[in-house]
């Protein structure tokens, strides 16, 4: 919760309101069972509601867009879990400093990643649809990203494991692919193609960042 | 769906594969006993896959991609529309027939739905009358019925110029090659037009699907570190979904089993 609190306290009035009732909302519900889901698919629903009202949506430069993109980004998304996952068993053969390097860049690479789409985004809805159990502590949340031109809409499944008293995103299954275990299967390719060298991969994963920056003008 | 000279080829390319990956699935499964399912890659080919991999790439940068660009760029929406419900009919009698053999009779009453009315109120197909009646388009093929009926995947194959596949869908590639009504006519009949319509007929379905694949791909190229690695598992999860009926706008709460536990994005050593 102080994550949430954090973010909010730097936005506008109508978002610090929006989180007032959010962190009631938690709180009443406390971690009971039987209010996880609901739970899920709110945290789902804020991340949505602020990602296109506060940060792509928003008439704002794009650095500032960015800065709050990786502030959602690290409060809604469980990043070091997800950088674990994708590392696999190389997780426990890097060096601590190997690891660090590894999460700080793999965080940075998608807040670029996406900052790049921000452009694209026209006015598309989000559209929540349930929310379901995933084994003792986890949840997926089905979506529809509506699209124009009367094309069909795009299915995202987000996975959320229980973090506290909260779900934080893990994954995101889109049309049926899994984000996470994409870039597992694409990193753990270029660490054997390097002889097992996580750094390798690190040294790829910062090239990547400053192209993304520098396509970005950044 | 390929014209008849081609699908002799498909067919020796299936079976080859199939003799080559015989060899060489053994050493690949003792090499990992640890690797979960899901994580497995079973590519014994890769150095092969690789190459081929390069070679499909080379092509499309400087033929399939452009070509499908122009397509967009150049050929009105309607058009584009009206060609896509067109190929999707003609390939209506392979979907139903696999939808039948998958014994899923609400999707085969779908797709016989679809056949009927595209084909007579639609005109052939020029439009999708069909979908706004209630009754949407779903793809199907063998490679997915072998699927349904239990049979595994197999080494991963990428094929010279189609892409990404494995041995059991190549195999079922070929399979609905051969049983398409079109190409079993003009292959019975020989009439005059039989080659014009049939590699016409070709032609537009790689267009049609390189051009709805613009975006993705342009994305996959920009952002992955290792495309090879990244198709690979893409193909895998895509196919499992379509196996799973889940590929196009399931939203339903059952969507099948996940194919990683949820557990294993929890690390309670950290911090």
């Amino acid at each position: 919760m102080r994550g949430l609190t954090r973010l909010f306290a730097q936005r506008s009035a109508v978002v610090a309101c929006f989180a007032a009732v959010m962190a009631l909302g938690v709180m009443v519900s406390g971690p009971a069972r039987a209010q996880g889901l609901d739970t899920a698919r709110q945290v789902v629903n804020t991340v949505a509601e602020v990602g296109i009202s506060e940060v792509v949506g928003a008439d704002l430069p794009q650095t500032e867009k960015i800065a709050r993109f990786r502030d959602l980004f690290i409060t809604y998304f469980d990043v070091p879990s997800i950088g674990r996952f994708v590392l696999g068993r190389n997780w426990r053969t890097a060096s601590p400093q190997e690891q660090e390097r590894f999460l700080e860049l793999f965080q940075e690479v998608n807040v670029f990643t996406w900052a790049r789409r921000f452009g694209d985004y026209d006015g598309q809805d989000l559209v929540i649809g349930q929310a379901s159990r995933d084994g003792d502590s986890g949840a997926f949340v089905d979506s529809q990203v509506e699209q124009a031109g009367g094309q069909q809409p795009i299915h995202v499944r987000w996975r959320l494991r229980e973090r506290g008293d909260t779900y934080k995103v893990v994954d995101l299954i889109i049309e049926g692919v899994s984000m996470a275990i994409t870039y597992r299967q694409e990193y753990n390719s270029v660490i054997q193609q390097a002889g097992g060298d996580i750094s390798a991969l690190n040294d790829r994963l910062a090239g990547q960042l400053e192209r993304l920056k520098a396509e970005q003008g950044l | 769906m390929l014209p008849t000279a081609a699908s002799a080829r498909t067919v020796l390319i299936a079976f080859g594969a199939l003799a080559l990956s015989a060899c060489a699935t053994a050493p690949q499964q003792a090499a990992t006993p640890a690797t979960p399912a899901w994580e497995a890659e079973n590519d014994p080919l890769e150095p092969l896959n690789r190459g081929i991999h390069t070679f499909n790439q080379v092509v499309d940068k400087a033929v399939l991609r452009p070509v499908a660009i122009g397509y967009r760029d150049y050929v009105p929406g309607n058009l584009r529309m009206i060609v896509r419900s067109i190929l999707r009919n003609l390939k209506s009698p392979i979907i139903l027939a696999n939808d039948l053999l998958q014994g899923n009779l609400e999707r085969a009453g779908n797709t016989a739905m679809r056949m009927a009315i595209n084909t007579t109120i639609g005109m052939g197909g020029i439009a999708d009358v069909a979908q706004d009646a209630g009754f949407p388009y779903h793809d199907e093929d063998f490679g997915q019925t072998m699927a349904v009926a239990g049979l595994d995947g197999g080494p991963y194959i990428v094929l010279p110029l189609l892409g990404p596949s494995n041995v059991r869908d190549t195999v079922g590639f070929a399979v609905d090659t051969f049983f398409d009504p079109l190409r079993m006519f003009t292959a019975a009949h020989d009439p005059s037009w039989a080659d014009t319509v049939n590699y016409n007929r070709t032609g537009l379905t790689v267009v049609d699907r390189r051009e709805s694949l613009i975006d993705p791909l342009d994305e996959v190229e920009r952002t992955s570190l290792d495309t090879y690695a990244g198709y690979r598992t893409m193909y895998k999860q895509l196919r499992a979904a379509a196996i799973a009926n889940q590929d196009r706008g399931g939203i339903s709460p059952a969507a099948g089993t996940p194919a990683v536990e949820g557990s294993a994005f929890d690390f309670p050593d950290a911090e």
